[in-house]
């Protein structure tokens, strides 16, 4: 018997669980944390969200064989609470499509500025607040998380055109964002 | 040389393009070095958003501790979990508790029960032991609270009756009944000890008439 009044092995099964949820938690914080506050745009939310996106996953394992293999089905899970999140806020309707328009924000920096501090980066992830929140939630899903857009549609609740739509929208502002951050913006005739 | 949409372009560099249009689009891009150069471009934002995924922003390293925000989050989920799990067990219906009676035990409660039914029986005088064999053989509720007799009685056995209407009592085929005419509906009581009742109310008056009747062998 343990020290909680077990039989040993269920003790050593439940600490073998709980040696995998911490490796599994190690291994994927980062990424879903990133992921989450690329779409929702702040720490503290993304935080919460990234804990409830790991609370779910953990309390579903059941629904999986290999934690190991599960970064995927984290993933999905991890933009879905993020998408939700927006939803419930009343933030977002991720099915309205937005103008083509210019990007409003100038880069804070010049180009050499920035390379001179190896900010290229930091012109990243600023192009990327420039575009709408379901904008750039499709462009993570698809282009980070490579997730195919009938599956991003399924995700935001959209038709896969409207997807097609804000993913085309979110390429070309984020271009145009970064060919302004160099100096070298062009349009095509 | 029409040129594809921006939007077309978009779609192409990411491979988004239904099959006509991207081999249409392929077609043309392959002939249009600015097409191609804004292609190329396009998915080189592509390439450094995917490389940039897995890196912290740099704001972040200004004014975020990682370590410490990891270590946060892993000790609430660790606590959302348990706390998951005691929610589940506090929810999951409880299976109905068993009678904690086994056969061992039913088993030792009879034998009590039967000892001492032995022993009250044993420690009665004869003479009681006796008059309440003869009871217990005699009497037999047919409707309760209304009739008490024994229906098969050998013809010199005394039967006292107690009805709604009255009192009767027979003895060697002679029977002595006490009724109440006037009365509606009498309370009937009768005692193992030979003792019969019946309580009425006058109709008329209102008068509460009580009448016992008592058997003793002498």
């Amino acid at each position: 018997m343990s020290d909680r009044g077990l039989p040993s092995d269920v003790e050593a099964a439940l600490l073998a669980s709980q040696e995998q949820q911490n490796r599994f938690i190690s291994d994927n914080l980062r990424r879903i944390f990133l992921l989450i506050y690329r779409i929702v745009g702040n720490v503290a939310d993304a935080q919460d969200l990234t804990q409830e996106a790991f609370i779910k996953a953990l309390q579903r394992q059941d629904q999986l064989k290999e934690l190991d293999k599960a970064t995927h089905w984290l993933s999905r899970i991890a933009s879905n609470t993020a998408i939700d999140f927006l939803r419930r806020n009343g933030k977002v309707n991720f099915c309205e499509i937005d103008a083509l328009v210019e990007p409003l924000r100038e880069p804070s920096e010049s180009p050499e500025q920035a390379l001179l501090r190896s900010e290229h980066r930091a012109y990243l992830e600023d192009g990327l607040a420039v575009l709408t929140d379901r904008e750039r939630t499709a462009l993570l899903l698809r282009d980070v998380e490579g997730l195919p857009a009938e599956v991003v549609a399924e995700q935001m609740s959209c038709s896969k055109a409207t997807v097609r739509s804000h993913i085309a929208n979110a390429r070309i502002k984020l271009k145009r964002y970064m060919d302004r951050s160099r100096g070298t913006g062009k349009r095509l005739s | 040389m029409k040129h594809p949409a921006e939007i077309q372009l978009a779609l192409f560099a990411g491979s988004d393009l239904g099959r006509w249009e991207r081999w249409r689009v392929r077609r043309h891009v392959g002939r249009c070095a600015g097409c191609a150069e804004e292609v190329q471009a396009l998915r080189a934002v592509g390439d450094d958003l995917r490389e940039a995924a897995g890196e912290m922003p740099a704001q972040f390293t200004k004014d975020l501790n990682w370590t410490r925000l990891a270590e946060e989050m892993t000790a609430n989920i660790r606590v959302g979990l348990a706390a998951g799990e005691a929610i589940a067990r506090f929810d999951r219906p409880v299976a109905p508790k068993k009678l904690g009676l086994g056969w061992h035990a039913a088993m030792v409660v009879a034998a009590a029960c039967a000892i001492f039914a032995v022993a009250f029986w044993s420690s009665l005088p004869p003479q009681q032991a006796q008059h309440l064999m003869a009871s217990l053989r005699r009497i037999r509720v047919e409707r309760l609270g209304m009739f008490v007799r024994s229906p098969a009685l050998a013809s010199d056995e005394v039967v006292l009756e107690a009805s709604s209407s009255g009192i009767e009592l027979k003895e060697n085929g002679g029977a002595m009944s006490l009724t109440h005419p006037h009365a509606e509906g009498g309370t009937v009581s009768v005692s193992l000890q030979g003792e019969a009742g019946v309580r009425f109310v006058d109709a008329d008056t209102g008068q509460v008439t009580t009448n016992k009747v008592y058997y003793g062998e002498q």
